[in-house]
């Protein structure tokens, strides 16, 4: 019984413990069916609005990420056409501010469809795209736009359609054109360069291949020139034959026709135009601006010395002059015979010659003005002109120092330039009359700075260049009175007349004016070039424009764009003082520069050393720096010589540092171009070579404008370098090639600064490809991000 | 009888603990499977905010064999002013507010 009690007690628990778990299942199998009905509803609406969230934000990642990929360099796509649309000038009518341009509508994201039916979803998503410019830049150079890209997409299960999800977001989009005026220049140096005509550390400018009035400009001022008493500060280019005669104009500058020689003189045929002129035929100067010509003095004496000796019957020639002659004459006289023709010479010196302090008055002397009347009417005016090359030796040029004169330029003949003397303190005339004080200042030194002018036409001479600025050529003239034979009637007797020939020095304009060397001649001496020669003393011929060189007009666009034809030969007178700009504007070169948006830089640096960790990556082995529109950096130097190589478009706007580069090439020649803008600072090459290549444009100009501390201007800085190439173009507030710290270029060396016309015309057609002068960058951050699942927009 | 009750009440607990875990589970796990996507790289790259990620492949040097100029826009031959250039100058002195 017990036993069976308990069998049935067991049994009993069991069938307690299964209606137990049935029950509780059941309460499990209500709450389950409760659930379903409500909360799992939910859950499952939940779960496809989450991942149909998920799937229009991959919608819009995706459209954002074509976007981007066509923003720049996708040229034949929609959206790179729609986002220039904003830019006034990109083809059609600009939108203007605050308006929507539709960039994509109704645009099914491909990668984001196929990840959903890779899980098996049968999605629908729509997109849109529209960008809307609401800011512009103000400042009239900077052509830029602050904008934002709104991206809508909506995501629903096909057939559902009322669960449908829609997601925004909005991103920062800026927009700039990065042409400004400095593109034009392939070389923009606002102050005084003293190294311009160094022959040996030389500067080479390509400028881009010309077409009608696009050419490459050049710009070089004279601001802080050296104090010096002459009022003018012209920058003086010293033209060099061997280059210079590939110019097209060089013949009608200069009026070449084959080089010569003076003829019979001991000289290498260096003369681009020589001629001999009768004396007689010059107007403008009197006779009495002769009487202290030497050579005349010099036979008139040689004469009355001759008289004298004969008279006292000295067997030995007597060379007395001024005063000593005076008195050897009075015991001549008093020698011999009134009625000798010796006396009389000797009476009419005595009698007629006068001393004024130091100097010899001989104009009342009968003899002299018979023998000065013969010369000038036989006196042949002979002259020429060549270049500062075949004047001084430049090859051995060894500043400080001054160049030597080549020999033949030492000549007595050749000698009004060149030829040392005693009384110029062994310098020639031309060094010595630019290096006189006057006023308690040097005259002008740095118009000893002779030597060979930069090539400023390529290598081949070929290429157009526009100078700004108050450049001139300068090339020499030699002039002397040669020497002739002609027997006259002297005092009841004959003379031979053979005068020395007569070295026509140079005198400064400003200097005794009195001199017959720096009058200005009644009428020109014949010149078959372009300047008229209206003095007869040996000078430098300093007046013709530069850009004569290239033509007698020349076609270019003036300060508001138009195009104009413009005369270079307008002597005395540079094509423009300060760099060409709109009219009614004359603002001085010194204070020209660029200026920054900073709403519309791309990206912001506080330091170079972030700038560096962001935008510096090795790319295929070697450091690349990648360029995204304008980059603004606050300070610091930037070392860039480590970078081999940049790709992207765009500008970096270094607030205040140096920038340290070496080879800095871009990726690829069509679309890659870069501006590095120091507003403060020094480009210093860095090279473990001695060449360096840089494919930018190099801008460094101090602020404020105008210093005169050379440690705050702008400059490069070429370190002993042998060669420099800039592909790019080279905007500085000085440049010197020659620096007695060992800072110019090597000796030897060359500054080599090719116009990169990707630079110089940002929007160029470059074989038959229409280039972008636009950047767009779309900023990596959502300024606004919502999800919508309870209407659509569109 | 009351140890077995426990056991009863222990095991309805485990059980709905057991039920409710799965579909806790399973009611998460779900939408994750649509990030398994046969090829997760294309897709990181067009999400990068990396510029210099484009999809942009750097070409070689291409020498120039003719070139046509255009007509430079008016923005180009404006000359700054000094006021403007005063104007910059005293953002760039607010040291660092130009760095948002």
């Amino acid at each position: 019984m017990g036993r069976f009690l308990s069998t049935q007690h067991r049994s009993g628990f069991i069938l307690y413990i299964v209606i137990t778990v049935l029950l509780a299942l059941a309460i499990l199998a209500f709450a389950l069916n409760s659930l379903k009905s409500g909360t799992v509803t939910q859950l499952a609406k939940n779960v496809d609005q989450n991942r149909l969230t998920l799937l229009a934000q991959s919608a819009n990642a995706e459209v954002v990420a074509i976007i981007r990929s066509n923003a720049n360099y996708a040229l034949d796509s929609r959206i790179f056409a729609r986002l220039r649309s904003v830019f006034p000038d990109s083809g059609g009518t600009a939108p203007g501010l605050n308006t929507e341009i539709v960039l994509l509508s109704n645009f099914a994201p491909q990668q984001t469809l196929e990840i959903a039916n890779n899980a098996g979803y049968n999605l629908v998503i729509k997109s849109r795209a529209t960008l809307t410019a609401y800011r512009e830049a103000p400042a009239k150079s900077v052509l830029a736009f602050n904008a934002y890209l709104d991206v809508i997409s909506q995501a629903y299960l096909d057939g559902a359609e009322e669960n449908m999800i829609e997601v925004r977001e909005r991103r920062d989009v800026r927009l700039v054109d990065l042409r400004h005026r400095f593109d034009r220049y392939a070389l923009f140096v606002k102050n005084f360069g003293p190294s311009y005509n160094h022959p040996k550390r030389r500067i080479l400018i390509e400028g881009i291949p010309a077409d009608g009035p696009f050419m490459s400009h050049a710009f070089l001022g004279n601001h802080n020139y050296p104090k010096c008493a002459e009022v003018q500060k012209h920058l003086l280019f010293d033209l060099f034959f061997e280059e210079s005669s590939k110019l097209p104009n060089f013949a009608r500058i200069t009026g070449y026709s084959g080089l010569k020689a003076f003829a019979g003189g001991d000289m290498p045929e260096c003369l681009f135009f020589s001629n001999s002129y009768p004396f007689a035929s010059l107007t403008g100067i009197s006779v009495s601006q002769f009487y202290q010509v030497r050579a005349v003095i010099a036979l008139y004496e040689k004469f009355v010395n001759q008289a004298a000796d004969g008279c006292l019957g000295n067997s030995k020639p007597s060379k007395e002059t001024k005063q000593k002659l005076k008195e050897l004459c009075k015991k001549a006289m008093d020698a011999s015979n009134s009625n000798a023709a010796a006396y009389e010479i000797c009476q009419d010196f005595h009698d007629n010659f006068k001393m004024s302090g130091n100097v010899g008055i001989y104009k009342d002397c009968a003899g002299f003005k018979k023998i000065l009347n013969t010369c000038i009417s036989k006196w042949p005016y002979t002259y020429g002109f060549t270049d500062a090359n075949s004047i001084w030796n430049l090859e051995n040029l060894s500043l400080p120092d001054l160049p030597a004169p080549r020999a033949w330029a030492t000549a007595l003949a050749f000698g009004g330039l060149a030829s040392p003397t005693a009384e110029l303190n062994d310098k020639g005339a031309y060094f010595a009359e630019y290096l006189e004080k006057k006023d308690g200042d040097d005259y002008n030194p740095e118009r000893v700075r002779v030597g060979k002018m930069p090539m400023l036409y390529g290598s081949d001479c070929k290429n157009k260049l526009f100078v700004e600025g108050p450049v001139f050529l300068r090339f020499f003239k030699i002039g002397f009175l040669d020497t002739f034979s002609q027997t006259i009637e002297f005092f009841r007797g004959n003379a031979n007349i053979e005068p020395e020939t007569v070295p026509l020095r140079f005198y400064r304009y400003d200097k005794d004016t009195n001199n017959f060397l720096n009058t200005k001649l009644g009428a020109p001496v014949p010149f078959s070039g372009l300047h008229k020669e209206e003095f007869l003393m040996s000078r430098a011929v300093d007046n013709v424009s530069i850009n004569a060189l290239m033509g007698d007009s020349i076609s270019i666009f003036d300060g508001d764009g138009n195009e104009i034809t413009t005369s270079t030969t307008i002597l005395g007178h540079p094509n423009t003082t300060e760099p060409l700009q709109p009219g009614g504007s004359n603002i001085s070169a010194v204070n020209f520069g660029r200026l920054i948006d900073f709403k519309t830089v791309s990206w912001n640096y506080p330091n170079t050393e972030i700038f560096v960790e962001h935008r510096i990556r090795e790319y295929d082995g070697k450091d690349t720096m990648f360029v995204d529109g304008c980059i603004y950096i606050e300070e610091g130097d930037l070392d860039l010589s480590k970078v081999n190589q940049f790709y992207g478009k765009g500008m970096i706007y270094l607030g205040r540092g140096n920038c340290f580069v070496s080879d800095l090439k871009r990726l690829d020649g069509r679309n890659d171009t870069l501006r590095i803008y120091l507003r403060d600072g020094k480009f210093i090459i860095r090279s473990e070579y001695d060449t360096a290549e840089i494919h930018a444009s190099l801008a460094a100009f101090s602020y404020p404008f105008g210093t005169t501390d050379p440690t705050r201007m702008g400059t490069l800085i070429l370190t002993g370098q042998s060669k420099v190439k800039i592909l790019g173009n080279l905007l500085v507030d000085y440049l010197y090639t020659h620096d007695s710290s060992g800072n110019g270029l090597a000796d030897g060396g060359w500054l080599i600064i090719q116009h990169d016309p990707l630079i110089y015309d940002p929007a160029a057609e470059v074989d038959g490809e229409k280039l972008d002068p636009y950047h767009v960058s779309i900023g990596p951050v959502k300024t606004m991000y919502s999800v919508n699942a309870g209407g659509k927009t569109f | 009888m009351d140890q077995a009750r426990w056991l009863i009440v222990l095991s309805v607990v485990v059980v709905m603990s057991t039920v409710l875990s799965l579909l806790h589970h399973f009611s998460e796990k779900s939408p994750k499977t649509i990030v398994n996507i046969d090829n997760p790289a294309k897709i990181s790259t067009q999400k990068s905010s990396e510029p210099y990620l484009d999809s942009k492949v750097p070409g070689v040097a291409r020498p120039i064999r003719k070139i046509r100029y255009s007509k430079p826009p008016s923005h180009v031959f404006s000359v700054e002013t000094r006021t403007e250039f005063t104007k910059e100058n005293e953002l760039i002195k607010d040291k660092g507010k130009i760095i948002k």
